[in-house]
């Protein structure tokens, strides 16, 4: 087949590439040893007379260095297209959120069996409003695809089929073997230069002979031309590709306009000065996308053709270019309008119901059939026997509105309450056979698995895009706040839901400076409030009580006191305590973790229920401040609920 | 002399003539997998359809004919490619599929016109879904089917050249049928998921 034969040339080309890799190499370490022979010659005044082992030193270590750099990049980048991905900032697609991400995942999954590849796994660059595109990965088993937010809004459905389909030709062609390569060899090249430049910059020390300086410039000079050698063979070979991946986009898509139509809307953003991309880390891989950016090199060094003549291939004439607007709903045909898909709140379902009991004669939306067989439904299959075994179905399912009302509904606390009327307007006027089924499911789980249950969903919820995390939150505030009050399990549930869902650990981890015990004292003392208040709530002696466990606390910890005075219990209030507590040491915070586990389950509480919910929030703080659970603790969750890793 | 020559000969064409045998056989092989994987898309969509028609139901109180169209279709192709499945050189077996499929097309293109009519179906998040996964399941078994038509020709041409075609008649290799993309003015319309 014409593939198979593509895929033999891609594999000379990168035959042939690594031979010229391998002569830039030995010119580098050329030009390295003629510069250092001047400079010796300079220093010394004698032209002939070297130490021993002079030239070989110089070149064993030069090659070193540049092969050793290749090598080290080139094992990163061994760890598969996924990782690159991830370098740039992308978020898998695992449970495509919106209407969206449900069309890329059927696009990709199309342009599979088009291809006659495997499915790829998929990333989604939410920041990026260009349109852009690459395919990353060393065999075709581990190859990802990777979208800007902006082509799946501004392109339409056949013209993201035209970029997938761009993508695939990489895959299917050996291209991405090539582009990694290439990635991992001009980086060692480059590595010369930098170094060359460290030496060059670094003047400041006392002993630093003049020869350094001189050095680091022959370095930076020799390095510069390794380099420039290098972009000059990424570009050639990749200018290529970029033509073969376009023809090959048309003969699996069999139409022009697809992948035609999105490079028009490309040179419209071109036009309008849209950067392609942002990550900091996209020069890397600025020969992988789809386009590279606005200041792409022209001439020799350019990784991609110019758009317009890319265009003037695929039409056979000069086109002009499309508006890039965001695609909106009334032109979005044939899929359903994406953005009617995510605009569904409260009012939008208050005004669907409001159609409903217009119709004369019209059966109310939550007919008999709908509610006694809501099995039946394609997207929910036959109930499972188990509680357990219904999460484990909702969360292998693909479905993404299942996700927001399966996680909100471990805020409702029961049948009537005011916050199951809230939910129920969030998510049932429209689905609610389904919706309702979703509800009673989490209400069947056992107490002791509900915390666990809701933890796992909210670990599927963080790979939602950020639009829906938003709306996600905002909903939960809403149920949560609908009786006007705020329990204790709904803390916990919404310091939970705010911390996983704003990935506020990632910020955290980059903090430099950790803080002591007494920098948290406060901290500590507001929660340890909390926990006293909600283990005994209702009761008299809280005061005493209070003292009590602070004094406790203090003694456990070694600190002077707890007569910090403390500013209420309002949410705002401890959600500051958690986050101060999760800069605490790292070496120091399972030990407040376990002091407090200590009191908290040491004498046995009123009832059963609130031993649970006392359980609950330690194992929520766990997971808010960031430590694992003390034995005690995970002794009272069944087995396999242990505390969700982070990723 | 002559026998050696002769026997060199013969031993030449003997190999040939496996070679040829044994790439007939690998293209045919590929044929029968493109097809299974046409067959994969399709139950994709028979599944579909049940779950598009239950969603529509609670809407479409009066146009149980419809519905009722679409899900005896649906019957009638799924049955259509089981037949197809168990006996794929059977005569007619892949036309008779075609024509299914062509009908079950025309039924559903009939039913998204209805769906026209009925804002707050169109409005269904469900259905919603529902017509982006049947575009896309359109999509898939266009494609599938344009893959089974490259294998299909590959295995014809390989099939009808000098000297493959001595081997092929020997071994009866026939040339097998591309699917039509339109095998009717009905299929000509398919439907339309356009909202």
């Amino acid at each position: 087949m014409r593939f198979r034969q593509h895929q033999n040339q891609a594999r000379a080309a990168t035959r042939r590439l690594l031979l010229l890799f391998l002569l830039t190499v030995l010119l580098t370490v050329l030009a390295v040893n003629l510069v250092l022979a001047l400079l010796w010659s300079l220093q010394t005044g004698n032209l002939l007379a070297y130490p021993r082992w002079f030239f070989e030193t110089n070149s064993v270590l030069c090659a070193v260095f540049i092969l050793g750099g290749s090598w080290i990049e080139t094992v990163q980048l061994r760890r598969g297209g996924a990782h690159v991905a991830q370098m740039v900032g992308a978020r898998e697609l695992l449970v495509p959120g919106d209407g969206y991400e449900q069309r890329l995942r059927n696009v990709v999954e199309e342009m599979a069996i088009a291809s006659g590849l495997k499915t790829p796994r998929m990333f989604v660059l939410d920041r990026d409003q260009g349109i852009n595109a690459f395919a990353a990965g060393w065999e075709q088993n581990d190859s990802v695809v990777a979208v800007t937010r902006g082509a799946l809004e501004r392109l339409n459905r056949d013209e993201l089929q035209g970029v997938v389909a761009h993508e695939f030709s990489h895959i299917l062609h050996g291209d991405m073997r090539l582009n990694m390569r290439l990635i991992g060899h001009v980086w060692g090249l480059q590595l010369l230069f930098l170094l060359g430049r460290d030496l060059f910059g670094a003047t400041d020390a006392r002993d630093r002979r003049t020869a350094f300086v001189f050095m680091g410039l022959g370095l930076m000079v020799v390095g510069s031309i390794g380099w420039l050698a290098g972009r000059l063979l990424k570009a050639a070979v990749s200018r290529q590709r970029e033509f073969l991946a376009d023809a090959a986009a048309v003969q699996f898509t069999r139409q022009p306009h697809g992948i035609g139509g999105a490079l028009r809307k490309i040179a419209d953003q071109r036009a309008h000065g849209h950067a392609a991309m942002r990550s900091t880390r996209a020069e890397v891989i600025s020969h992988m996308l789809l386009a590279s950016d606005i200041f792409a090199r022209v001439g020799a060094l350019a990784t991609h053709p110019p758009l317009a003549e890319r265009i003037r291939r695929i039409y056979g004439r000069p086109m002009a270019s499309l508006s890039s607007v965001i695609v909106p709903a009334e032109v979005q045909a044939p899929p359903p309008a994406p953005d009617m898909l995510m605009a569904f709140d409260g009012a939008d379902a208050a005004a669907e119901g409001e159609v409903e009991m217009a119709r004369p004669g019209s059966p109310p939306v939550i007919d008999a059939e709908a509610t006694a067989e809501p099995n039946e439904s394609w997207a929910a299959p036959a109930a499972p026997s188990s509680p357990a075994d219904w999460l484990e179905d909702l969360l292998s399912i693909a479905w993404p509105h299942d996700l927001a009302p399966a996680t909100l509904a471990f805020l409702v606390p029961g049948e009537g309450s005011p916050e199951h009327r809230a939910w129920c307007a969030l998510f049932a006027p429209s689905d609610s056979g389904r919706a309702r089924h979703l509800l009673a499911q989490a209400w069947s789980l056992p107490a002791s698995r509900h915390q666990a249950a809701f933890e796992r969903l909210l670990t599927r919820c963080v790979s939602l895009p950020p639009s829906e995390r938003v709306q996600l939150r905002r909903h939960a505030h809403q149920i949560v706040r609908a009786d006007g009050r705020l329990g204790f399990a709904e803390i916990w549930h919404c310091l939970l839901l705010d911390h996983m869902l704003e990935q506020r650990h990632e910020s955290v981890l980059r903090e430099t400076h950790y803080l002591t015990l007494q920098d948290c004292a406060s901290a500590i003392v507001t929660l340890t409030d909390l926990l006293v208040t909600q283990r005994r709530v209702g009761q008299a002696d809280l005061a005493s009580l209070r003292k009590r466990w602070r004094g406790e606390m203090a003694i456990a910890l070694e600190l002077e006191s707890f007569e910090t005075a403390v500013a209420g219990l309002a949410l705002p209030v401890v959600e500051r305590a958690t986050q101060r507590l999760a800069r605490l040491s790292w070496m120091l915070r399972p030990r407040v973790m376990k002091a407090w586990c200590a009191m908290a389950l040491r004498d046995e509480p009123p009832n059963l229920q609130s031993a649970q919910s006392i359980a609950d929030a330690l194992r929520a703080l766990c997971i808010l401040v960031d430590t694992p659970m003390p034995p005690q603790l995970q002794a009272r969750y069944p087995q396999q609920d242990g505390l969700p890793g982070r990723s | 002399m002559a026998i050696t020559t002769l026997l060199v000969l013969l031993v030449v064409a003997l190999l040939l003539g496996i070679a040829i045998y044994n790439k007939l056989t690998r293209l045919r092989n590929a044929i029968a997998n493109a097809f299974a994987q046409i067959d994969v898309q399709l139950k994709r969509r028979y599944d579909l359809i049940p779950n598009l028609v239950e969603t529509a139901r609670k809407y479409l109180q009066h146009e149980r004919e419809t519905l009722e169209a679409v899900v005896a279709a649906r019957n009638q192709a799924q049955a259509a490619a089981g037949k197809a499945r168990a006996d794929l050189a059977g005569a007619g077996n892949v036309a008779a599929l075609g024509a299914a499929e062509a009908a079950l097309g025309g039924a559903l293109g009939k039913l998204m016109l209805v769906v026209e009519a009925y804002p707050e179906l169109k409005a269904d998040r469900n259905m919603r879904e529902f017509a982006e996964e049947l575009t896309s399941t359109e999509n898939r078994v266009g494609f599938a089917r344009q893959a089974y038509n490259d294998s299909v020709l590959e295995y014809n041409d390989a099939a009808m050249q000098f000297p493959a075609n001595l081997v092929a008649r020997l071994f009866s290799f026939h040339a097998a049928a591309t699917l039509q993309s339109t095998q009717s003015a009905a299929e000509r319309n398919a439907p339309a998921v356009r909202f």
